[in-house]
């Protein structure tokens, strides 16, 4: 449907304000440039003062490369904090139609279009607009302090994700283990083992893209990115990976912080940028030894991934429900069994990917 | 292909505010406005995929083969839970005779017509007033 041409002003008049605002805090803090990839594609940080610095960063850095000229030129994130630099973000005034003042899954209603896209975190306060057209984005946070314990591993989703998937690369819920001739993702529901058995493959001969999120891009070869270079492991689990031990960062415990793992200051060696998809797992705790891995209908695979990653990605689009379509369709989904002795996992996983794997 | 009467009633899915994927001979369909999710298979798959053309009553029934009580039945109540789902509404009869989809969908065996309907992404996908606005206005919110 095309967009009301009240939509287009608003939206575009509400994007070049937020940029003002940007500016005026760029003039009160020394700007830090930061350049990284993701899926080939360059990116570019610019923080307003470092105060965002430890939010943002950590789980990026692993995929920091310098800007090279000639290069595409990077889709760009200007990034500040209300408080530190004393610069508010405008608000849309709302208006008696609801507009500016709804929230529908995290996007300002009358402040989207085909280019521009508005969300705010309620938990976090933290407003991000993109604008796809112009190859930029704004992060305003409005304190540190509230921003909520999920963001930090996996901070920046609802901008990346709009601009990830605008170029047919789509930011699921799922973790992803393999080698580079391919891998597995591995997807469910939370409490269903995806991160026990990403992070069992530690202590094997397989690499992690991660435990949580990753990207699909489906093609002729359909691949597997990394994002964010995070692991979280429930407190109750860290006592079953011992090769973990004393290399989590647990200094958040309120509600719904679990201990995270950057790892890429543990375990660069395993950390892989990408991988072809070979497999979808659905892990399912038995509570039996052995682990085993049963073929099930691919529909199955759909629904581990499709529901949860829509509720966790605000903006989450049509186009992106086909984008997680067009893999699941590439490969076969398995129910991976897990058992309770640990090891048995990545040797299942690397014993399908012998298999699958052209010599 | 059926014949067309300007005087019956004929249903097709509301693209709007849905969107749909087969996979496997299974379909997936979600209403992005009420946050509700819905999977078909078989009989209730193969008339969702003739629904994506303006059909008749007649022309659902023409999607299978067997008892025609049975399935003029089951397509009543097929047609009537998706319309009660805002998945399908009456539209204005087609211009001209059904071609696409409608022309190369082979009649099955019928089966009796049934779909899943999952709400777990509902309460998180729904519109959410701020209504926590302080006095100051957005987005300053109350303490």
């Amino acid at each position: 449907m095309p967009n009301h041409p009240a939509t287009l002003e608003r939206a575009q008049r509400y994007f070049e304000q937020v940029g003002q605002a940007f500016e005026q805090a760029s003039r009160r803090q020394a700007v830090t440039t930061l350049d990284l990839e993701i899926a080939s594609h360059p990116l570019r940080l610019e923080l307003a003062g470092e105060h965002l610095l430890p939010l943002v960063w950590p789980a990026l850095k692993h995929l920091e490369t310098p800007a090279a000229p000639g290069r595409e030129a990077p889709f760009t994130i200007h990034c500040w904090e209300m408080g530190q630099t004393g610069v508010e973000a405008p608000a849309p005034p709302p208006e008696d139609s609801g507009v500016g003042a709804i929230l529908e899954h995290g996007k300002i209603r009358g402040y989207c279009d085909d280019d521009i896209t508005a969300f705010y975190d309620l938990s976090c306060d933290i407003l991000s607009v993109v604008n796809l057209r112009e190859r930029r984005a704004y992060y305003a946070v409005r304190d540190l302090k509230r921003v909520q314990p999920w963001e930090k591993p996996a901070p920046l989703k609802a901008i990346l994700n709009r601009w990830l998937s605008s170029l047919g690369i789509q930011l699921i819920h799922g973790g992803a283990v393999g080698q580079e001739g391919g891998g597995v993702i591995l997807a469910g529901p939370g409490g269903a083992g995806k991160s026990t058995s990403a992070l069992a493959c530690l202590a094997s001969a397989l690499g992690i893209i991660s435990d949580d999120y990753c990207l699909v891009q489906p093609g002729e070869t359909t691949w597997v990115h990394n994002i964010y270079g995070t692991a979280k492991l429930r407190r109750d689990n860290l006592e079953r990976i011992p090769h973990l031990a004393g290399k989590l960062e647990d200094t958040d415990l309120r509600e719904g912080s679990k201990p995270i793992l950057f790892l890429r200051d543990h375990f660069p060696e395993k950390l892989r940028v990408r991988f072809p998809l070979r497999a979808i797992l659905l892990p399912k705790v038995t509570g039996l030894r052995d682990t085993r891995l049963v073929p099930v209908h691919r529909m199955l695979g759909w629904k581990a991934i499709c529901p949860s990653t829509m509720t966790q990605l605000p903006g989450f689009e049509p186009a992106s429900m086909k984008l997680v379509s067009d893999a699941v369709r590439a490969v076969p989904v398995f129910s991976l069994e897990a058992g309770t002795d640990l090891p048995q996992i990545p040797q299942v996983i690397e014993d399908y990917l012998h298999q699958e794997i052209p010599a | 292909m059926g014949t067309r009467d300007k005087h019956m009633s004929y249903f097709q899915i509301q693209d709007k505010d849905l969107s749909y994927e087969s996979i496997d001979g299974e379909v997936i369909v979600i209403h992005f406005n009420t946050g509700c999710y819905y999977s078909m298979t078989e009989s209730a798959a193969h008339l969702w995929q003739r629904l994506q053309q303006p059909a008749s009553l007649g022309d659902l029934h023409g999607c299978f083969t067997g008892a025609p009580e049975q399935i003029s039945g089951g397509v009543a109540k097929f047609l009537g839970e998706l319309t009660k789902e805002e998945l399908v509404a009456e539209v204005p009869a087609p211009a001209e005779l059904a071609g696409g989809v409608a022309s190369i969908l082979p009649p099955i065996p019928y089966s009796p017509v049934e779909f899943q309907k999952y709400t777990d992404m509902q309460e998180l996908l729904l519109a959410d007033p701020l209504h926590d606005v302080g006095e100051v206005g957005w987005p300053k919110l109350k303490e």
